[in-house]
């Protein structure tokens, strides 16, 4: 170890501050010790070139432009009178019950129309007109997992319900904290979601599914519920999603929308 | 860049929610986002990398700065999610993955063969440094940060980040020395 220690220190003394940065910028070092690393860290950032691809340039670059969207008209919203209240009704689901309301907005037009968000001049007579116009009379400042299950629903809208289910699951889980609830509810998007993967979910099929995703992050905006019926309503919903038998969770008024009975499922895909 | 094509504008646009600009600024940006986080041993770098990139698009309206400061945020979400994945895989870092990120170029065996051996080296390397120090010379080698900024993403003060890329260096050259490499 004493060998290593004055290895250390004997290099410490080679190794100057404008040697190093040199090395590092690709230029050539003074010191052959620090010279012979230049080849190893030439390989070392040859490995880690990557060439995004067009479809994830494409992808990604329309979902960003549709959060920006998203993010302005939210900025809008919150500035006046109707910004959401503090009304933390899980303590976790910073939102409130209009929050509910603008999704299931956001979600009815994206199930009638499959509209798409890119555009950026929603007027009167569009159909983005009334995603804007819900957003606005929410007046979103809800932040957290209020904005990731809007973006989840915007996910749907480009029917990718597999990505929105994962994308509500992290959502959850990141809003959750410590609550083992909410934790296990995210257990049983995830779990959903991975199964969707497996799935066709071409043609009606994927619209089937498109539309239960989009009650179900409906219904997790607007129910009162908490703990394990918490748990237990969403869980039910994914199942119902995926095909899997499901019943109505018994929540007193706060039922999953679309009443959704136990073996009324609707085939493979949910 | 044509005036066009200046950062200023390329930003201005991309607040507006113009696909174009995310367009760009991905293309910019995922490639080095993406190396970084697989170099960083992320279970799933694509992943990562794109929502880094939706992070951004979320918390865009509150940037402002040059084109090199922009970079150097990106970078910080993307160096907060890579922690964040540590923590849920509640494992450090393994440099692995870089076989699986290794594409030799070229077709002849001799060189097929020194490019495995060399990356074997890389990882046997790499695997003898501290997160910080893999993360330090990852940021610096890779994503091409300058010390001031990979000790803004680090959120360590710059003698600090110095001083990892150099105990880091040193790990790498002692490991060249100990097993013979290099010359």
């Amino acid at each position: 170890m004493n060998r290593f220690d004055d290895y250390e220190s004997e290099m410490k003394t080679r190794f100057s501050d404008h040697d190093i940065e040199r090395l590092l910028t690709g230029g050539n070092p003074d010191s052959r010790e620090l010279a012979d690393l230049a080849p190893l860290l030439e390989m070392v950032k040859a490995s880690a070139s990557h060439e995004p691809s067009e479809a994830d340039t494409q992808r990604y670059a329309a979902e960003a432009a549709e959060i920006t969207r998203l993010e302005s008209t939210r900025s809008a919203g919150a500035a006046g009178p109707s910004s959401v209240s503090a009304h933390h009704r899980k303590g976790w689901l910073a939102s409130s019950p209009r929050f509910g309301t603008a999704l299931a907005a956001v979600l009815l037009l994206v199930g009638m129309t499959g509209v798409a968000f890119a555009s950026n001049d929603a007027a009167p007579g569009d159909s983005l007109y009334g995603i804007d116009r819900a957003l606005e009379n929410v007046g979103l400042g809800a932040g957290g997992l209020g904005e990731r299950l809007l973006e989840a629903g915007a996910l749907v809208n480009h029917g990718r319900s597999a990505e929105a289910l994962a994308h509500a699951a992290e959502a959850l889980d990141t809003s959750g904290g410590e609550d083992e609830a909410v934790t296990a509810a995210a257990a049983a998007l995830q779990s959903a979601a991975e199964r969707l993967e497996q799935m066709d979910l071409g043609g009606d099929n994927g619209m089937e599914v498109r539309s239960k995703v989009a009650e179900m992050l409906t219904w997790i905006a607007g129910t009162e519920l908490t703990g394990q019926d918490f748990d237990r309503g969403v869980s039910e919903l994914a199942r119902g999603i995926t095909g899997q038998s499901s019943s109505v969770p018994g929540d007193n008024g706060n039922r999953p929308p679309g009443d959704v009975p136990a073996g009324d499922q609707g085939g493979r895909d949910g | 860049m044509s005036p066009d094509d200046s950062f200023e504008n390329v930003l201005r646009a991309a607040k507006e929610g113009a696909e174009w600009a995310w367009t760009r600024l991905y293309r910019d940006l995922a490639g080095p986002i993406t190396g970084y986080l697989a170099r960083r041993g992320a279970p799933e770098p694509e992943d990562l990398a794109g929502g880094t990139f939706l992070q951004v698009a979320r918390n865009v309206q509150t940037f402002e700065g040059s084109e090199a400061s922009f970079r150097s945020w990106v970078f910080v979400i993307a160096h907060r999610r890579l922690i964040d994945a540590r923590r849920a895989a509640g494992r450090r870092a393994e440099v692995t993955s870089l076989d699986a990120l290794v594409d030799p170029v070229g077709g002849d065996a001799e060189g097929e063969a020194v490019d495995q051996l060399v990356t074997e080296e890389i990882r046997r390397a790499f695997g003898l440094l501290t997160d910080e120090q893999g993360d330090v010379l990852s940021l610096r080698v890779i994503a091409n940060l300058t010390v001031e900024e990979t000790a803004n993403v680090m959120g360590k003060r710059i003698g600090a980040v110095k001083a990892l890329q150099r105990r880091g260096l040193l790990a790498l050259r002692r490991m060249l020395d100990v097993e013979g490499v290099s010359k």
